[in-house]
């Protein structure tokens, strides 16, 4: 299509330009393996090309009313089920200053109340752990592991208070492939009518049985949404991971959305459209798995393999020990692509043997600092038993990612965006300024979809 | 060592030492942090994500995990 052609002026047909290079329909085609279905998927849209205002992500105002409609509002993931596995487990939450204790109960079942003491106000618990009641340590005010009201000290003082009406007050709770996920709105719609078809696009890769075997937490200097949205495309990898270029094919991601989740899906074993050479299968392995120049080649590609086909052939041999023959109907693609999803407004897991799964969210309810957690999900031997989840290991604004050894090479990926970041939060706060003249920010309409994809639901969300 | 080739200029870049990395382009070449500001040496620009990343130990990424499984 040329720019005399008319037709370009026409708002459905915008944003239907893609790269060159191979697209993901072709390299599915080329897989050694069938692939699922769900990889043939595809739902997309022009979601405008209008800019999103800098305030977004520099206002307090802003900040509020995202509090406000949303996160009091909308579903959220809170922990795994495995990390409060023992009747008396408790996990605290926190999300954008407002605190949700989750307790498993005798039964079996998970609770989740608002964790403040209704005496004085105190947050009732501000640390995880096995409890056999909800103490404040205040004043002593208690309540049973069920939310019932248990003791009043100096019971005698307090005639005014009905205890049978004392209890904590409930948030919704609900469970999806190992998840649990809290709603502070009592009238919310159902966890399953909010996943929409999430499940089917997951029911293949099994989370409900992996165990959590990594967990760290950063705090950055930045709104939670410019964290976020720095993990919801491959258009910075030209420039923000440059070594991958020969082994990813970043320009030619596959984005789609449904309902109130998006995906992201990223090549790997095909050479970036970026390149002004054509690597050989044996420099796309290379680069994917960062061989350096004075290294060997991890493994030789043969003539008639390609970078894919090794990889779909290698993470055959290191999970069949783990899952079996199932392996053997598993496509080169789910071992070597990314899979990233995000379902609104804040959980990322990532599909298929890629363990990732990130969660964002404000730190504290501070609308300049955000927190990213990383997540691996690990398939596990069903003959044996499960490891136990790890617990969440926490680094500062200034510490590096490498502290936390158990991410191995994705520590230095998250180093290399990591040094972008507060950045962008610096650079809005001088873009927000009139004198600038232009209080926003300008969105791909293609490779940048995810990104519309949220603020397309969170205009929803805020309009309630 | 632990040098990479820059896919999109062709520069190589190697840790000479602790938080130096050395960029060698054509005839010239510079020093720079891992951070990619300029130290010392001709050439005076370089990508600082490539430093950053050339700075910090080498590490075993999923597809060489993958590729470990068929050397077993």
């Amino acid at each position: 299509m040329t720019t005399t052609d008319s037709r370009v002026d026409e708002p459905q047909l915008r944003g239907l330009a893609r790269s060159p290079g191979l697209s993901y329909d072709d390299l599915l085609d080329m897989d050694t393996h069938p692939v699922p279905d769900v990889l043939r998927m595809r739902s997309w849209h022009f979601l405008d090309d209008a800019d999103i205002p800098v305030s977004r992500y520099t206002s307090r105002d802003f900040h509020d009313l995202e509090v406000e409609k949303m996160w009091t509002k909308v579903w959220q993931m809170a922990c795994r089920s495995d990390d409060i596995p023992d009747a008396g487990d408790s996990l605290v939450y926190d999300i954008a200053g407002l605190s949700i204790l989750l307790v498993r109960q005798v039964d079996m079942s998970i609770k989740a109340f608002f964790n403040v003491c209704l005496h004085r106000g105190r947050q009732l618990r501000d640390t995880d752990g096995n409890v056999a009641e909800l103490r404040c340590p205040f004043h002593g005010f208690a309540w049973n592991n069920d939310g019932s009201m248990k003791q009043i000290p100096c019971e005698w003082d307090f005639p005014h208070v009905n205890q049978e009406q004392f209890g904590l007050k409930e948030v919704q709770v609900e469970t999806w492939a190992g998840f649990v996920f809290v709603n502070m709105d009592p009238k919310c719609e159902s966890l399953e009518s909010f996943l929409g078809d999430l499940p089917n696009h997951f029911a293949g890769w099994e989370f409900e049985k992996r165990a959590k075997t990594v967990h760290v937490a950063r705090v950055f200097r930045t709104n939670w949404k410019v964290l976020q949205e720095a993990f919801m495309e491959a258009f910075h990898v030209v420039a923000t991971h440059p070594q991958l270029l020969a082994g990813i094919g970043d320009a030619n991601s596959q984005y789609d959305f449904w309902g109130n989740f998006s995906r992201a899906i990223t090549p790997n074993g095909t050479p970036s459209p970026h390149l002004r050479y054509t690597p050989t299968e044996q420099e796309a392995f290379d680069a994917m798995s960062d061989k350096r120049l004075d290294q060997e080649s991890f493994v030789q590609i043969d003539d008639g393999m390609t970078a894919r086909s090794v990889v779909g052939m290698g993470g055959r041999m290191q999970w069949r020990p783990i899952v079996g023959d199932r392996v053997d109907t598993m496509s080169d693609a789910e071992f070597a692509d990314s899979f990233y999803y995000t379902l609104f407004p804040n959980f990322h897991p990532w599909g298929a043997f890629n363990r990732i799964v990130y969660r964002f969210r404000p730190y504290g309810n501070n609308h300049e600092m955000a927190i990213m957690e990383c997540m691996f999900l690990t398939p596990c031997d069903e003959t044996q038993p499960k490891p136990k989840s790890v617990p969440i290991r926490w680094l500062g604004p200034d510490d590096d990612w490498t502290e936390a050894a158990e991410l191995g090479l994705l520590a230095r990926v998250f180093n290399q965006d990591t040094f972008n970041l507060p950045k962008v939060q610096i650079g809005l706060q001088t873009l927000k300024h009139a004198t600038v003249g232009k209080q926003s920010v300008t969105l791909a309409n293609y490779q940048e979809t995810k990104i519309r994809h949220f603020h397309s639901l969170l205009d929803t969300w805020l309009a309630k | 060592m632990q040098g990479v080739q820059h896919p999109l200029s062709g520069a190589t870049y190697d840790l000479v030492e602790p938080g130096i990395i050395e960029v060698r382009k054509d005839e010239m070449s510079g020093r720079f942090t891992k951070h990619g500001v300029w130290i010392s040496g001709a050439l005076r620009h370089a990508d600082p994500h490539v430093c950053l990343w050339v700075s910090e130990p080498v590490g075993v990424s999923r597809h060489a995990e993958a590729a470990q499984a068929i050397k077993n």
